[in-house]
């Protein structure tokens, strides 16, 4: 039964910190007040002033109550998903009765041998509210129209055209079609899915896809020493290229082709299975639980399984799934996703007294949406430890210890080299495998448990979180919030931004679930949210207000090298002929970028060295495509294809031609469009302050009277080849003083905010 | 409001790269007009031992020397010991580290991390809470002592949070600064440029009132603070002109052999150009559950011959004798246990030591201690000497008094960040 239109009056929350329900009718309900459904109660009424500020002091995993085995336990704001976990668990113990009352109840009451005694009275606001709360487990609140308002209700959203181009440029590194505009312009937002769906299906998106879990997994450290980290012992194929172990110098061009295509493709592991989890629209889970390893044609001569899969030429990027069999014992890999893949066990080692806990702490971290290391941070003293295992027997150590050793037993039969070896010993004050309070019991089962556990982690609600976050973050460029403390300044607002984020992440994750695992429904249900759409709001927002609403994200290099391309027509290369970009070379690390290895965070806001970066490419960008524009016909120009090198503002007199005037501006609202998506007319201050800056500099030339435009600016050569042009086509002097004049505005443009953001 | 005052302002608020309503303050008008002290602090990631440095013990806790046997100078005490190679022969020692530098180090002993966490425990070290959310002590400094500068705080690794205080800075290849250094110069070598001077102004003006329309049409916080960022990160085409000048030559920095040494010379260059006013370095390695002695002994020993390449290097003309303007404060996660594991390793250890020299700190002494067991003695907060009743040494406290040293005691946007614990006299 469910009882609808019930409010809390919000005049009495904050007095009494509690809140009861109304019940009944609609017309209860007093305007100054809001309904709220059965969470929103957990979480304003019971979770703020009750069980996160009373009840967790014993009931955390590593409070008194849990040392004494209680059954109930709380999870405090650190950990992911605590607020569903602990409305679960409440909502679990409240069935309990006793003496016909919940043990919720009682139990604060000092009654049913309550650990902590009484700490509430009947009739407390405290008691209040778990009665309130039990009644709404046996009877669901929901609100429908009533329900508070969304603070995202006052966000200026993009439209379907503008969200598809911000979409294209994320996921595929492009800009949307002349069809997918038409389509957004003509469906609105209905033409999302179809067409994110499209883009989700291209090699372009598992590219991005790859991108974003090699910042995760950080096996890009790898690329080009793979091979070293197999044992040629266990993969007497690892050098099937050079079988005769000749000296580098001594080998054929294929047979060197032939190791760097398998150092390739060992290196590539764990993100092809990503990419064809992420292709077949297998459950996403299969990241962890897949039984199957990725490999190319060069890498299956590596393993030795060339004969079970077919490939459709000896094409290096071409990976197939493929079971491996251990070559000595001729038993199958325990394959279990990336998670077994040697270069994500090298690439998170472990030693002999760490005993996998790294590797233990990073499935937590990259699957499970926890970082254990915030679990304790709360001061404590190592010091006055005595235990000789400690990590066992301690408090202080096992808080986290009890959580990550069990995994870390599930890496047991790999080697600190990430070496499969079924023969391995594990200590015995070291726990069973296991998950949480799931373990593994049988010995022979110990070889495969990370198939145990990739299957567990899969089927987790924390893996859910933790695929919501990751999305949300590449998408982004943002963290998802933390839980304000409550002492925190400004904490309704920050709780409001939380609450409002908490909500999107919720519908994200049920459509992850709810489509089998397929992450490509996160994608769309983020890029549609306020979260990735907002582009201003009514009112300016107060601190803490609308927290992370909003992309506003510094592009990495990676993205920004793929939008120059996408604008421009052509990337940002050291020259003509050398196609290395420099966003992913020389400027890649200065830029924020990361290496994988030493430098392993990105940076987020940007620095002098890195707004320097934006000028020289939008600089040298200008300089290149901007002569190179005259040298085509109208039809083939991608940025100057409403105006010609004889479009001037004004009559040698310096008189203004209105006419030329409005071409100049129409081809200037093509610009604003293109290269920072801004719908804008003709009559926008926003095209008149970049006509001011065209015509200004028209004219600045034209009183210096030097036509001379400086050779690398020069329209001569073929951009994509680097070829001469025919000399009827080339551009080398500027007479009409208006190629540089267009190359002033191609640079304001290309290193303005919007361009370098998304 | 001046580029200054404004970013003063927006600094308090939590927005240093806010722009407030109005015209946008002057571009390229960042002060210059901080003469020092610059600050170095140093990272040993990982959680260094400081009983096989400056808080010896021996015996069971240090395999490598007799309880009660270790080296002095002035106030100092350090462990005797020799780091050899493969084949035996000595190529450092604590004596030439210690005997060196000692009459300028002030060591801090039996200093509580309160945490046996890498996380944590780096962002205690260098921020001086446990929790999450406060900037690196780098960052205060720079964004208080240079508003409005983005190059302020440069970073070689280590604690990098900046609470939007202030940009991050990270510069790795000296040969490719150059040409950010002159974006408008088509070859930075060459004297042509993309568009005039004139042209380059223009452009540069209309971005900034176009930056400005947009934050002051804009109320996302997202938007405002990013925006912010861009116009804070803008102008400041002298800086990096200024920093490239100093910056050493490649040779230089491939003739440092070791990794402080040549991630603490671009922090000296920076230091030299004025522009930079705080810097971190960070070197991994000492996180040592297994092979203890000889792992922490090459990772210890690689510490203190990048210091003492460093020191020369700040304290030789080409530096400008830096070094007498320079605080270095040498710190890690925490410490390592009394005891070995089963692999000859030693695990996490809430306590620790620092060192520490510069301007406004008295050198050649040692404040705090710990006992046979490698915990903690309190100390008296007005003696500093042992006192049972007194307070254990932790980071607010170091932090308290390097604020002090700093000037911050007073300063709104540290006080933002407020400290617990008590004033010790530590540094003087």
């Amino acid at each position: 039964m469910e009882r609808k239109n019930v409010c809390a009056s919000a005049l009495l929350a904050l007095i009494a910190g509690f809140a009861v329900s109304c019940g009944g009718k609609g017309d209860d309900l007093d305007k100054s007040s809001a309904c709220l459904d059965n969470r929103q109660y957990f979480e304003e009424k019971v979770w703020q002033p009750v069980l996160g500020n009373v009840c967790v002091k014993c009931h955390a995993p590593e409070g008194q109550a849990a040392e004494r085995a209680a059954k109930f336990l709380i999870l405090p704001a650190s950990y992911p998903g605590f607020l569903e976990a602990n409305y679960d668990a409440l909502s679990e113990a409240a069935k309990t009765e006793y003496e016909g009352r919940s043990q919720i109840l009682q139990k604060p009451l000092g009654k049913m041998n309550h650990g902590g005694g009484q700490l509430f009275t009947e009739g407390s606001p405290e008691y209040n509210a778990l009665s309130e709360f039990i009644k709404r487990v046996k009877a669901p609140v929901t609100c429908g129209s009533n329900a508070k308002p969304s603070p995202l209700a006052a966000v200026e959203l993009a439209d379907a055209e503008l969200t598809i181009r911000k979409a294209a440029i994320h996921l595929v590194g492009r800009l949307p079609t002349s069809a997918e505009v038409a389509r957004a312009r003509a469906e609105g937002d209905a033409s999302l899915d179809p067409m994110l769906d499209e883009m989700m299906n291209s090699p372009a998106f598992l590219d991005r896809v790859k991108e974003i879990y090699g910042d995760i997994f950080q096996v890009g450290r790898y690329n080009n020493n793979a091979l070293d980290l197999l044992d040629p012992a266990d993969w007497p194929g690892r050098n099937w290229w050079n079988p005769s172990d000749i000296p580098y110098e001594g080998l054929t061009e294929e047979q060197k082709l032939g190791e760097k295509n398998s150092e390739l493709a060992i290196a590539a592991e764990p993100l092809e299975l990503v990419a064809n989890v992420v292709r077949y629209n297998e459950p996403f889970g299969n990241i962890v639980a897949a039984p199957y390893t990725m490999v190319n044609p060069y890498s299956a001569k590596v393993y030795g399984v060339e004969g079970k899969v077919t490939f459709s030429s000896a094409d290096a990027y071409e990976f197939k799934p493929v079971q491996l069999t251990v070559p000595k014992t001729g038993q199958p890999y325990p394959s279990a996703g990336v998670m077994t893949s040697v270069v994500y066990l090298r690439r998170f080692p472990s030693t002999q007294t760490n005993l996998n806990r790294h590797r233990a702490r990073m499935v937590y971290k990259q699957f499970l949406a926890t970082d254990i290391l915030r679990v304790a941070e709360r001061p404590l003293d190592p010091s006055s430890v005595t235990s000789n295992t400690p990590t066992r027997d301690d408090k202080y150590c096992s808080v986290c210890h009890k959580v990550i050793d069990p995994i870390a037993g599930a890496f047991q039969k790999f080697d600190n080299d990430g070496r499969f070896r079924p023969e391995a010993t594990w200590p015995g004050f070291m726990p069973q495998p296991g998950l949480g309070t799931e373990t593994i019991n049988d010995v022979r089962e110990y070889p495969a448990a990370l198939q145990w556990l990739g299957k567990k982690i899969a089927a987790d609600r924390r893996f859910v979180n933790a695929t919501v976050y990751t999305v949300y973050e590449a998408l982004t460029g943002h963290k998802p919030l933390d839980y304000p403390a409550s002492d925190a300044p400004n904490f309704q607002n920050k709780l409001s931004s939380w609450r409002a984020q908490d909500e999107m992440f919720r519908a994200a994750a049920t459509a992850f679930v709810d489509s089998k695992q397929n992450i490509k429904s996160v994608f769309k249900v983020i890029i549609k949210s306020a979260y990735f759409r907002a582009v201003n709001v009514n009112k300016a927002a107060a601190e803490g207000e609308l927290e992370s609403v909003g992309t506003a994200r510094w592009l990495t290099p990676e993205l920004l090298s793929r939008k120059v391309k996408a604008v421009a027509g052509v990337g940002w290369t050291k020259s003509l002929k050398d196609k290395s970009e420099w966003l992913l070379s020389d400027y890649k690390l200065m830029y924020g970028g990361i290496d994988f290895d030493t430098i392993t965070e990105r940076l987020t806001d940007v620095n002098g060295i890195m707004a320097n970066v934006g000028r020289r490419m939008a600089n040298e960008m200008a300089c290149r495509v901007t002569a190179h524009e005259f040298t085509k016909p109208k039809a083939e120009r991608l940025l100057l294809n409403g105006v010609e090198l004889d479009t001037v503002p004004d009559d040698p007199l310096g008189v203004p031609l209105p006419a030329a005037e409005a071409t100049i501006k129409k081809n200037l609202v093509d610009l604003h469009y293109r290269v920072l998506g801004e719908k804008l007319s003709v009559e926008d201050p926003e095209i008149e302050r970049t006509f001011q800056l065209f015509s200004k500099t028209y004219r600045e030339l034209r009183e210096l009277k030097k036509p001379d435009l400086a050779y690398d600016c020069q329209g001569r050569w073929d951009l994509a080849t680097g070829a001469d042009l025919p000399k009827e086509r080339v551009v080398d002097t500027d007479k009409n003083f208006t190629v540089r004049s267009w190359m002033a505005v191609m640079t304001y443009l290309l290193s303005d905010y919007k361009f370098l953001h998304e | 409001m001046d580029r200054r005052k404004f970013l003063q302002a927006a600094a308090l608020a939590g927005m240093a790269v806010m722009v407030p309503k109005g015209k946008t303050p002057k571009a390229n008008a960042a002060p210059r007009d901080y003469k020092g002290p610059y600050f170095l602090l140093v990272h040993a990631s990982g959680g260094w031992d400081p009983t096989m440095l400056c808080d010896p013990k021996g015996g069971t806790i240090n395999r490598q020397f007799e309880k009660g046997n270790y080296g002095s100078v002035a106030g100092i005490k350090y462990a005797p010991i020799e780091y050899k190679d493969q084949a035996g022969a000595v190529y450092y020692s604590n004596d030439q580290f210690f005997q060196k530098w000692g009459s300028r180090l002030l060591v801090l002993n039996g200093v509580d991390t309160t945490t046996g966490n890498h996380d944590t425990g780096t962002r205690v070290m260098w921020s001086g809470q446990v929790a999450e959310g406060y900037p690196s002590l780098g960052a205060l400094i720079a964004a208080s002592k240079s508003p409005g500068n983005s190059l302020a705080f440069m970073s070689g690794g280590g604690y990098e949070t900046t609470a939007g205080l202030v940009p991050l800075t990270r510069v790795n290849n000296v040969g490719a600064f150059s040409r950010l250094a002159y974006p408008q110069l088509i070859n930075p070598g060459g004297t042509a440029s993309f568009h005039t001077k004139a042209t380059e102004d223009r452009i540069a003006r209309m971005q900034r009132e176009r930056l400005d329309d947009l934050m002051n049409h804009n109320g996302l916080p997202a938007y405002k603070r990013t925006m912010g960022a861009l116009y804070t990160s803008r102008g400041g085409d002298n800086e990096l002109e200024l920093l490239a000048k100093q910056l050493p030559s490649n040779d230089k920095l491939n003739a440092a052999r070791y990794g402080v040494h040549r991630a603490g010379l671009l922090a000296l260059s920076g230091f030299k150009s004025g522009l930079v006013i705080a810097a971190t370095v960070s070197m991994g390695g000492f996180d040592t559950h297994g092979n203890h002695d000889q792992s922490q002994g090459q990772r210890l020993a690689d510490l203190l011959r990048g210091l003492d390449g460093l020191f020369e290097d700040a304290r030789s003309p080409e530096f400008n004798n830096i070094l007498d303007n320079l605080v270095v404060i040498v710190g890690s996660d925490f410490g390592r246990t009394p005891m070995y594991n089963s692999g000859n390793g030693k695990d996490h250890w809430n306590i620790t030591s620092m060192m520490m020299m510069g301007p406004g700190i008295r050198g050649g002494r040692t404040i705090g201690s710990t006992d046979d067991n490698f915990k903690a003695v309190k100390v008296n907060p007005g003696t500093l000497q042992p006192d049972p009743g007194g307070v254990r040494i932790q980071l607010e406290h170091v932090h308290r008094s390097v604020r002090k040293l700093a000037g911050l005691t007073t300063d709104p946007i540290a006080g933002r960040f407020p400290l617990a614990g008590e004033d010790l006299p530590l540094l003087a």
